[in-house]
């Protein structure tokens, strides 16, 4: 049984992914930002993580680089599944692809439970 | 006065923007939540499939605004390319299909002939025909049932649309209802009930991309379309 650590700030939403996520037979822990998803992975070893890039706090793509600085991390995949728009992600992209090692970006208002789900499958499929 | 009234609509543009990014959350929170109930299927939630395709068209129509806006200010490039239209409508009409349904609505395509790309901003276009989708769709006339995504030729370029049996709708009403966006709570009561926003943001793209959305008619139906020019580019492929 794979495990999903959701990086998701509001509370509602995350609580929907997380039922979707078990429904789905995943192992699921939620973390509302950076410093407790990096609590979260160090107690509970994900396979994949679902991240939003807009946290309060430090941002997603701070998590990444404090995430990817540790060894055993660093091949942990990562999907993205952000609210910001195409232009803002594409802004980002080629640093969260290459130096951060993020394997898909999703846009949250467009991707359905399914398809996030058949992400994962398909991102812990191809590790 | 028109400094300060300027700034005032700047600060009220950038409120409004906030508004419509912050919408997104409780719009997909409400689609997400809906699909969940269907996912596991939680017969409490009453008709979650009307639920989930109603906040997915509400969140379409806040995109589309959003990128309207970005088109317009420069905040995001005017990128033309070769787009298929024909491929483009297809798409466009499976994505309003379900709405069409839940509202009673027979959702038609007509797709006759063969035509070459037209020169567009991918997005916005797609974008432009699912808010006008949407907005004409949610307020069908009563005894109505029909609506007629087309696209057809003419000396003009390649005009693309959507057309139903309205009564009596002309050019003059659409331009007075272009002139009332905002300000009236009906502007056009011809093609729509509410304040028809779905129609003035897909009028707002066309115009970004140097068209503009028009009172048409096709196979007797009336409705609003754009003309698009043919890719010169492909044209010889």
């Amino acid at each position: 049984m794979s495990n999903v650590l959701l990086i998701e700030p509001n509370v509602v939403l995350a609580g929907t992914y997380m039922q979707a996520l078990q429904h789905a037979g995943y192992t699921a822990v939620h973390a509302r930002g950076a410093q407790e998803a990096v609590d979260a992975a160090d107690a509970t070893r994900p396979d994949v993580v679902v991240l939003e890039l807009q946290l309060s706090g430090h941002s997603g793509v701070e998590f990444l680089h404090e995430f990817r600085s540790y060894g055993e991390w660093q091949t942990v995949p990562v999907i993205v599944n952000t609210h910001l728009s195409a232009q803002a992600i594409a802004a980002v992209q080629p640093a969260l692809n290459s130096e951060l090692g993020v394997h898909m970006c999703l846009y949250k208002p467009r991707t359905s439970l399914q398809q996030l789900l058949g992400a994962i499958n398909q991102t812990l499929a191809a590790v | 006065m028109l400094g300060q009234n300027a700034v005032a609509s700047d600060e009220a543009m950038l409120l409004l923007r906030s508004v419509a990014e912050q919408l997104k959350l409780p719009l997909t929170t409400i689609a997400r939540q809906a699909e969940l109930s269907q996912l596991v299927g939680d017969a409490s939630v009453v008709d979650a499939r009307s639920i989930h395709t109603h906040a997915q068209a509400a969140l379409t129509l806040v995109d589309s605004y959003l990128l309207g806006l970005q088109l317009a200010n420069g905040a995001q490039a005017l990128e033309l390319e070769p787009v298929s239209v024909s491929s483009m409508l297809v798409d466009v009409a499976h994505e309003l299909d379900a709405f069409a349904e839940q509202h009673g609505v027979r959702l038609s395509l007509h797709i006759a002939g063969k035509y070459e790309p037209v020169m567009a901003h991918r997005q916005g276009l797609r974008a432009a025909l699912l808010s006008l989708g949407f907005a004409l769709l949610e307020n069908y006339p009563l005894g109505q049932n029909a609506l007629t995504l087309a696209v057809h030729r003419t000396p003009h370029g390649i005009v693309t649309g959507l057309y139903g049996i309205y009564e009596s709708v002309s050019a003059d009403q659409w331009r007075r209802a272009l002139e009332l966006v905002g300000r009236a709570a009906q502007p056009m009561t011809t093609l729509t009930a509410g304040s028809g926003a779905g129609l003035f943001v897909a009028e707002a793209i066309m115009r970004s991309m140097e068209t503009r959305l028009r009172v048409g008619k096709y196979r007797k139906q009336q409705g609003l379309a754009a003309t698009l020019l043919p890719s010169q580019q492909l044209q010889f492929v």
